[in-house]
């Protein structure tokens, strides 16, 4: 299913002029009602932490498919400023799809995503968002007698007792932050 | 998280670079939570999990039958084939590195070390180490180095002395042959030799005179082979060229010469001497030299790659030999034909490598009576301590008079343990049963048990409580992984959680049985033909127990100078990653084991 829809959409997302809109083929793969229970959890690095200003630089993208991270199908996009930017935009819209992004910081890494989908497809990404940091807030502010939750997202994972990040890039912070997610909301049987 | 897969850990480690960029390619990662199903009873498995971190249960039934920590893999069975009878359940937070099936068949495929063992089944992985252990026993030998022999310093004359002169070097120096040296031999002189029996063809019956040099007499196309050429080498040169003497160079100098006869004093072993040392000792220190040299034996063997029931069998041997002639060099003759020494426990059954605590007894004749019985049981047990074997801690040795007792008493004693069975009672008639008797008249020993067997007539209710010490100790399986993951300075006593629970079980089910056999695997393969165990289950048996009794000699070879068996601890970071490997598994088979004991015996009820 993965690979042929990419290639596809690839070859969609290679036209460069599209004559309506509403009539842009990765629109309808955001608003599909197919239900793969899958959510993706995604990443991305920029030249700054301004999602208004900052230049998207790569994108990591793993599906989540029950209580595996499909780290063999991962997605990871570069971007350079010279070049444009739709074909691997529309190969990231494939993989996602409708299905739920999950991530750290996600308002940024969604927030600079929209500033391109957005004039690519005439909306911004419709998927719901699981925020993990917030997931984990959720959890932490349980406990009493803490005033402060350390929300960094190493720290979680060393409080979660999750493998440390193997770098700072954007394909090791989705791959954690889906590791997180699985370990705060496990799939129910 | 690919990167960070570990492929030092076998089979991985079987893998080609390029392979193994493949597999890490090909990747998932698992997230399980505490409790969570990882693999569902008759689930086929889509790809093998390995554990990054965490801790797995097996679970059949009810029961955890295996448990998984990291860089155990599980599971091959329902990788290939329809589904399982067990479940995989997160005994932690634990994540597994997926393997899909197809990257690993496609790896199996082309990379024939790697399919072996990931396809091999337990018992077949077992045998091939057992396989591989018998070709290294035959091949232990053919293996070793001219190094390891003992070489004959080099006697050289120059190629200006005389054949006198030449005897005279031979007879300082003790040596059968010399080397003559003509010339430097950095500066293209040459190096010949010139035998005892080239002197007697020269001087005798050549009729030269003894001042003539050596020079031109002696042979100059030596016969040499280096320093780390094979022994075998050695003596096939020997043989070829009907020669009994060597060369032997290192970096192109003669360093020494190689004799036939130290070769084939290592070739074969030296067990013999030490029997003829035991034979001919005439007295109790004499023995003890003797006792010593068994250690170096089972150094070397067990360095070379013998298998260890060959050697078990060996020192078995040995040992017994030196109770004997120690109890024959002791005891009056009256008293030697009135009575019969016995060896209890692991030396009754032959199982003993290192030395252990002695279990010994002596069984009088009904009626006889020797007055310096104490003093000679006193004399025996210490001489044995001071030949190395540690005093019994339940004083289960002859000095002991509950141990030295008539036959009659002998019976009392078991009557009283088969029907009024406390704790120590157990153990005492368990080692009761695997007596051999050493020394003295066998028929008494003989008469004792078959009097032990006549009370056991189906008596159920003494089995269950005999065999119950089989469970006593908890078998950790799969703990290699996860559970030293964390406590990695804990080392496993390999007595208790692998071997006694074989060597008791085995021993109750031998005893319902009324077997004769002593040692526990000839108690397996009777097991086996009475269809008591299958045979399938009794090879695996007898394999992990051969396997566990290996890892226990080395741990003991290790921890101890004198030979004496004090540690039964194996320590995993000591161990190979084959080794760990096969320990887990032969941990996971006495943990069934236990549990066919348990069934079998009504155990749990």
């Amino acid at each position: 299913m993965p690979t042929e829809t990419i290639a596809s959409v690839v070859a969609n997302g290679g036209a460069p002029s599209v004559p309506a809109m509403s009539e842009h083929p990765d629109r309808a793969l955001l608003l599909s009602g197919e239900e793969t229970g899958e959510r993706v959890a995604i990443h991305c690095e920029a030249t700054s932490f301004d999602a208004a200003t900052a230049d998207l630089r790569s994108v990591a993208a793993l599906r989540i498919r029950g209580g595996r991270v499909l780290t063999s199908q991962r997605l990871i996009l570069s971007f350079w400023p010279t070049e444009p930017a739709e074909p691997a935009l529309s190969r990231l819209l494939a993989f996602i799809g409708n299905r739920p992004l999950v991530g750290y910081y996600l308002d940024f890494t969604v927030g600079l995503l929209d500033r391109l989908v957005q004039p690519m497809v005439g909306m911004a990404l419709p998927n719901p968002r699981i925020e993990v940091s917030s997931l984990y807030y959720g959890r932490k502010a349980k406990a009493p007698g803490k005033y402060a939750v350390d929300l960094r997202l190493d720290s979680i994972l060393r409080d979660l007792d999750l493998p440390p990040r193997a770098g700072e890039d954007a394909y090791a912070s989705a791959l954690a932050s889906a590791m997180v997610y699985l370990r705060l909301e496990p799939p129910r049987p | 998280m690919s990167d960070a897969f570990d492929f030092s850990v076998p089979p991985f480690d079987r893998l080609t670079a390029e392979q193994r960029q493949r597999l890490a390619a090909a990747l998932d990662l698992g997230v399980y939570a505490r409790d969570g199903v990882i693999l569902s009873r008759d689930e086929p498995a889509d790809c093998l999990f390995v554990v990054r971190q965490g801790l797995v249960h097996e679970r059949r039934g009810g029961e955890v039958v295996a448990v998984h920590g990291a860089h155990d893999s599980f599971d091959l069975q329902a990788l290939f084939s329809d589904g399982q009878a067990r479940s995989f359940v997160a005994a932690e937070d634990t994540l597994c590195d997926l393997v899909p099936r197809p990257i690993l068949l496609e790896l199996a495929h082309e990379n024939a070390a790697f399919g072996a063992v990931i396809q091999q089944g337990f018992a077949d992985r077992l045998s091939a180490l057992a396989n591989e252990r018998s070709n290294r026993e035959t091949a232990a030998l053919t293996m070793a180095r001219i190094r390891q022999a003992y070489l004959r310093p080099p006697v050289f004359v120059e190629a200006g002395a005389s054949l006198r002169d030449a005897a005279a070097a031979m007879k300082r120096d003790q040596a059968s042959s010399v080397l003559v040296r003509d010339g430097d031999p950095g500066k293209g002189g040459r190096v010949g030799i010139l035998t005892g029996t080239d002197l007697r063809d020269l001087v005798v019956l050549e009729g030269r005179p003894v001042d003539s040099p050596v020079g031109p007499l002696a042979r100059y196309e030596l016969l040499a082979l280096d320093r780390d050429d094979l022994l075998f080498n050695a003596l096939i040169l020997m043989t070829k060229h009907s020669v009994r003497r060597l060369v032997v160079t290192e970096q192109g100098a003669v360093v020494g010469l190689l004799e036939q006869t130290d070769l084939l004093a290592v070739l074969s072993n030296h067990s013999q001497v030490v029997a003829l040392k035991v034979d001919h000792a005439a007295t109790p220190e004499d023995l003890g030299r003797a006792s010593q040299d068994i250690v170096g034996l089972i150094r070397t063997l067990h360095g070379t790659g013998v298998k260890v029931s060959f050697i078990a069998d060996l020192v078995t041997e040995l040992n017994r030999k030196i109770f004997r002639r120690l109890f024959e060099l002791l005891a009056p003759p009256d008293l030697l034909a009135n009575s019969c020494l016995i060896v209890m426990g692991s030396e009754g059954r032959g199982e003993q490598l290192l030395k252990t605590d002695q279990d010994n007894g002596l069984i009088l004749r009904d009626g006889y009576d020797c007055p310096s019985l104490p003093q000679v049981t006193d004399a025996f047990t210490r001489h044995l301590v001071a030949f190395g074997y540690p005093p019994c801690p339940g004083r289960i040795m002859v000095s002991n008079p509950d141990w030295t007792r008539p036959l009659a008493l002998y019976k009392d004693s078991l009557f009283h343990w088969i029907h009024r069975p406390d704790e120590a009672a157990q153990m005492n008639l368990a080692i009761f049963y695997d007596a051999a008797a050493v020394a003295g008249d066998a028929s008494l020993l003989a008469e004792a048990k078959g009097y032990l067997l006549g009370r056991l007539q189906d008596n159920q209710m003494f089995f269950t409580a005999f065999a119950r010490p089989a469970l006593a100790f908890d078998t950790p399986s799969g703990l290699f992984g996860g559970l030293f993951e964390r406590r990695r300075s804990e080392a496993v006593d390999i007595k208790k959680a692998g071997i006694f629970p074989i060597v008791h079980g085995v021993r109750a089910l031998a005893l319902e049985k009324h077997m004769a056999e002593t040692n526990t695997t000839e108690r397996i393969w009777a097991l086996a033909d009475q269809g008591v165990l299958d045979r399938g289950m009794a090879g695996e048996l007898a394999d992990a127990f051969t396997f566990l009794s290996t890892l226990r000699l080395k741990a003991g070879l290790d921890g101890s100078v004198s030979g004496t068996q004090t540690d039964n601890l194996v320590r995993t970071e000591s161990l190979g990653k084959l080794d760990r490997d096969q320990f887990k598994d032969c941990l996971a088979l006495v943990k069934k084991f236990k549990e066919l004991i348990a069934y079998h015996f009504h155990l749990n009820h």
